[in-house]
């Protein structure tokens, strides 16, 4: 019964708020009075713990405030019901068209750019895999890799799109396309042993 | 199968996002951009801006308005599923292990002083927004009307200890700024004639 609520009363604040987290705290403190789910002093808490802990801050606080009254389950609930409404515009609202003439011609422009790469052409050719590694040792490609890389990830981004046919008469592209979601994969872990080290975002 | 991998894809990169981004939806626009338009070039740079613009206008958090239409984007409803689970399932886990021990947390009468002082701080926080906000508004009449009269009504509600939802004040403040619209575009007529 306390999930259906939580489920009805978030996805009201997520209908009904425009501009993000910091609007919603009006509706968040009205609501968890009323309901008697959080004091003051609690709900100023949880605006603190939301601000100061990675993530969208409306998500923070649906979390907080959906743990807070029903666990793990009242904090997917509550998450849900603030998330759902951002759903309802995506369908409507589809600028597809323009973003396939724009990877149109980000496409041309990096097979011709290709040409000019006398340097890494060849291994362009060649075993995937070399180009993880490179990722991994940048020291073993030199200036190349990194400009190499950045290549190697528009080219990718263009696959799915209007330039497939191109690219498989390429032949290259449907070589790596294995090794897509591993590369991802290996980007976050890299990713975030650059944030342990660093402290920043990539 | 490909759509399944462009999935994991934009689920790990909003992961990444939603873990490591401090500070709300706007922070996150910046690496949001860096990632869809310098890394990837998966989105034009005005495209993008379109996209903020749209996610800023819509119901919602703007974090996740602006996921969901870049997973829909790039890999349509499934994408869109995708990228927003993965910018809240972060915020999820880490909230959900604080909010375990942050009881036992506050029990500490060290800890319990240290939050009393940030209590005032979040205040502070918080009005520094609203006077943000407050300056990015238009200052046109029509702003001000409605800006004005929400205020006056919420203080004289809040003196008398009325119960007036604030849903409804969004809802009120949206039938008046379309009234207002309407009685601009009349007298503007007649003036015109």
């Amino acid at each position: 019964m306390i999930y259906l609520k939580l489920f009805w009363q978030f996805l009201q604040i997520g209908l009904f708020t425009f501009g993000g987290g910091y609007a919603m705290i009006a509706f968040i403190w009205e609501k968890a009075l009323a309901y008697g789910w959080l004091t003051e002093e609690e709900l100023l808490n949880m605006i603190a713990v939301s601000e100061s802990t990675p993530g969208p801050i409306a998500v923070n606080m649906a979390t907080f405030v959906g743990s807070s009254q029903g666990g793990a389950l009242g904090a997917v609930v509550a998450t849900l019901g603030v998330v759902l409404p951002s759903f309802l515009p995506g369908d409507s609202v589809d600028c597809g068209c323009a973003s396939k003439r724009d990877e149109a011609g980000r496409c041309a422009s990096v097979f011709g750019k290709r040409a000019t790469m006398c340097d890494c052409a060849d291994s362009l050719h060649g075993d995937h895999l070399a180009v993880e590694r490179s990722v991994w040792h940048p020291n073993g490609w030199g200036s190349c890799s990194s400009r190499f890389q950045r290549d190697l990830d528009s080219w990718a981004g263009c696959r799915l799109g209007i330039c497939a046919e191109e690219a498989a008469r390429e032949g290259v592209l449907s070589h790596s396309a294995d090794s897509d979601f591993r590369r991802a994969w290996h980007d976050f872990i890299f990713d975030l042993i650059f944030f342990v080290q660093k402290g920043e975002c990539v | 199968m490909k759509k399944l991998r462009e999935m994991g894809r934009l689920f790990l990169i909003m992961f990444k996002i939603g873990l490591f981004t401090f500070g709300g939806g706007h922070a996150m626009l910046a690496f949001l951009e860096n990632e869809f338009v310098s890394k990837r070039g998966w989105v034009g740079k005005d495209e993008f801006l379109d996209m903020v613009v749209i996610s800023e206008s819509t119901p919602g958090p703007i974090a996740i308005n602006i996921a969901t239409y870049l997973g829909y984007q790039r890999a349509g409803f499934l994408g869109a599923v995708a990228a927003t689970v993965g910018m809240c399932v972060p915020s999820l886990i880490v909230i959900y292990v604080i909010s375990l021990f942050f009881d036992a947390f506050l029990s500490f009468s060290l800890v319990q002083h240290a939050f009393r002082g940030i209590q005032a701080c979040v205040v502070y926080l918080v009005l520094l927004m609203g006077i943000k906000l407050l300056k990015s508004v238009k200052k046109d009449i029509p702003s001000i009307v409605v800006l004005g009269t929400v205020f006056l009504c919420s203080l004289i509600f809040s003196l008398f200890a009325v119960n007036f939802s604030s849903i409804f004040y969004i809802l009120i403040c949206g039938a008046l700024g379309v009234l207002l619209y309407l009685i601009r575009r009349m007298t503007g007529k007649e003036e015109k004639q």
